[in-house]
């Protein structure tokens, strides 16, 4: 049984495990039987299937996101503008209407931007990141606009006016509070990382608070201020009559899981996904419309009332209607200047 | 396989002054390697990368005790496995008890040989030779030949005795003999 030992010393051999003394054993052998050779130079060639190399280093990055309170401690060098929000909590969903409460501390509104000299804006497609003079960090998303001065510190308070959505992850100052001014509510900072949502034609605005606490007061009632806490939305709807209503809804995040990975619905869009939970059509589409820069026409108003969970990252808007096709029945079709037609 | 030498710096940088940049390179070298082997028991690439970084940054957060670990690899995929294996207990239909009950996945491919042709039959005969192979040895001839381990290292990580490395890798061996026979109408 000459091929048994054949077998074993190649064994060996192929996991560079075999000593001297086997490989002369097995040389040998081998000129005894050629026919081995064709064993060994078939299983030298046997190698696997690799997957697509993970990017490393972006995976890195979205480890420092996931894990960002075991490297807050040590506290190092803040100088690379690193990405750390959310701690990861785990948080049930809440939903409190509150009607009338204790408000807190007053804002002054103080003078409110009269003239910045500096304003960076994100067409339809882009999305932008830039550091402030004073070390905030802006992720700015598409369709959007901030405006400041360059003199951050002019008023002693540190100001920004923001049109369209962004992520604040700002740079601590005690001294100067940091306060964004939208069209419907300013915003003063009394932590560090949170996203507002004020696009002029939408109806609500909104901010999301992931660490720190922020305060808010309604432009139009000055008296008005609410104090937000880590996982806390604020929305801010606008009655369509335009009457001045203001239903403030006070939301605790609820991280969704999709394919085991837990993203939070309103600042995925800082990793290039769109996420979506059991949204229904009619929420989904300005959404849509967007991420991909088109505009909708819906023939089919039962559409609207579909409801969809998703995720989109690099897919086209063809491919992300054909896989919503599969969950509900509609039709679409790609029209001219960017439309499509829902039917 | 790995540079030693710029890994034991990178664990005393890690280690001695907590130092994020070096982590950051340890993790790039040692990410790809442990995503792979956790992919071939869980199968999912985003759960293989969530349990990745969860291997890493157990890593981080017992640094103190690196410098006293013999083999970095070995330890990361030690944590690797048993995070799987608690995965899989979790979240799989079947009954996962121990390593010998996971299914593992790997496929095999060939680059084009200098010196032999291999035929579409006999890649084909291959990749079913190495699915049929027990999930034990099947797991070790993935460690030797794609992620380059030593007998020792692969005993270590698996929890086994050398001699038992080396008699399931020549089973391996053995089994996919049986198709380049069938090719090639060998003795």
């Amino acid at each position: 049984m000459q091929r048994e030992r054949i077998m074993t010393l190649l064994a060996r051999k192929l996991a560079k495990e075999i000593t001297e003394e086997e490989l002369s054993e097995l040389e040998t052998l081998m000129q005894l039987y050629p026919d081995s050779l064709y064993y060994e130079e078939t299983l030298a060639q046997v190698h696997f299937k690799k997957d697509p190399e993970p990017d490393a280093e972006s995976a890195f990055e979205r480890h420092l996101l996931k894990y960002a309170n075991d490297f807050n401690e040590v506290a190092t060098e803040e100088s690379l503008p690193e990405k750390r929000w959310w701690p990861g909590l785990a948080i049930a969903a809440t939903l409190l209407f509150i009607a009338g409460f204790s408000w807190y501390f007053m804002v002054q509104p103080g003078p409110k931007l009269a003239n910045p000299d500096t304003t960076v804006s994100c067409g339809k497609d882009t999305r932008k990141k830039l550091m402030l003079p004073d070390g905030t960090s802006v992720w700015l998303n598409a369709n959007s606009r901030l405006e400041y001065d360059q003199d951050l510190f002019a008023n002693n308070n540190r100001q920004v006016r923001l049109f369209g959505e962004a992520f604040f992850d700002v740079a601590k100052d005690k001294k100067h509070p940091f306060i964004i001014y939208t069209e419907k509510i300013s915003i003063k900072v009394l932590g560090t990382a949170f996203n507002v949502k004020a696009y002029p034609e939408d109806n609500k605005t909104e901010a999301t608070l992931l660490r720190g606490m922020i305060e808010l007061s309604i432009n139009n009632e000055p008296e008005q201020h609410l104090i937000l806490r880590p996982s806390e939305k604020f929305a801010l709807t606008q009655s369509k009559t335009d009457e001045f209503r203001s239903a403030l809804v006070i939301e605790q995040l609820k991280p969704i899981s999709i394919s085991d990975k837990i993203y939070y619905e309103e600042t995925s869009w800082l990793d290039n996904k769109l996420v979506f939970k059991d949204n229904a059509f009619e929420e989904l589409m300005p959404k849509l419309e967007k991420w991909y820069n088109i505009q909708f026409k819906v023939a089919n108003p039962k559409v609207r009332d579909y409801h969809f969970s998703g995720m989109l990252d690099e897919e086209t808007i063809e491919e992300a209607l054909t896989a919503m096709q599969l969950v509900r029945p509609f039709k679409f079709k790609m029209l001219p200047n960017h439309t499509v037609l829902i039917y | 396989m790995q540079d030693l030498s710029n890994i034991s710096s990178l664990i005393s940088d890690i280690a001695n002054y907590d130092s994020e940049a070096a982590y950051k390179k340890l993790f790039i070298l040692l990410f790809p390697s442990v995503k792979r082997f956790v992919r071939c028991m869980v199968k999912s690439s985003p759960v293989a990368e969530e349990l990745a970084a969860d291997v890493m940054i157990t890593l981080w957060r017992n640094r103190a005790d690196l410098p006293g670990v013999r083999n970095i690899m070995v330890y990361a995929f030690v944590i690797a496995k048993n995070l799987s294996l608690n995965f899989l207990k979790k979240n799989s239909k079947r009954q996962i008890v121990s390593f010998d009950d996971v299914d593992i996945t790997l496929e095999a491919d060939n680059i084009t040989p200098e010196q032999i042709l291999i035929s579409d039959e006999l890649k084909t005969r291959l990749n079913q030779s190495i699915d049929a192979l027990p999930p034990r040895c099947k797991m070790i001839f993935k460690l030797i030949r794609e992620d380059g381990l030593s007998y020792k290292e692969v005993a270590e990580i698996l929890d086994i005795s050398v001699k038992t490395v080396d008699a399931q890798l020549v089973i391996a061996v053995r089994r996919l003999s049986e198709a380049v026979k069938k090719e090639y109408n060998l003795s």
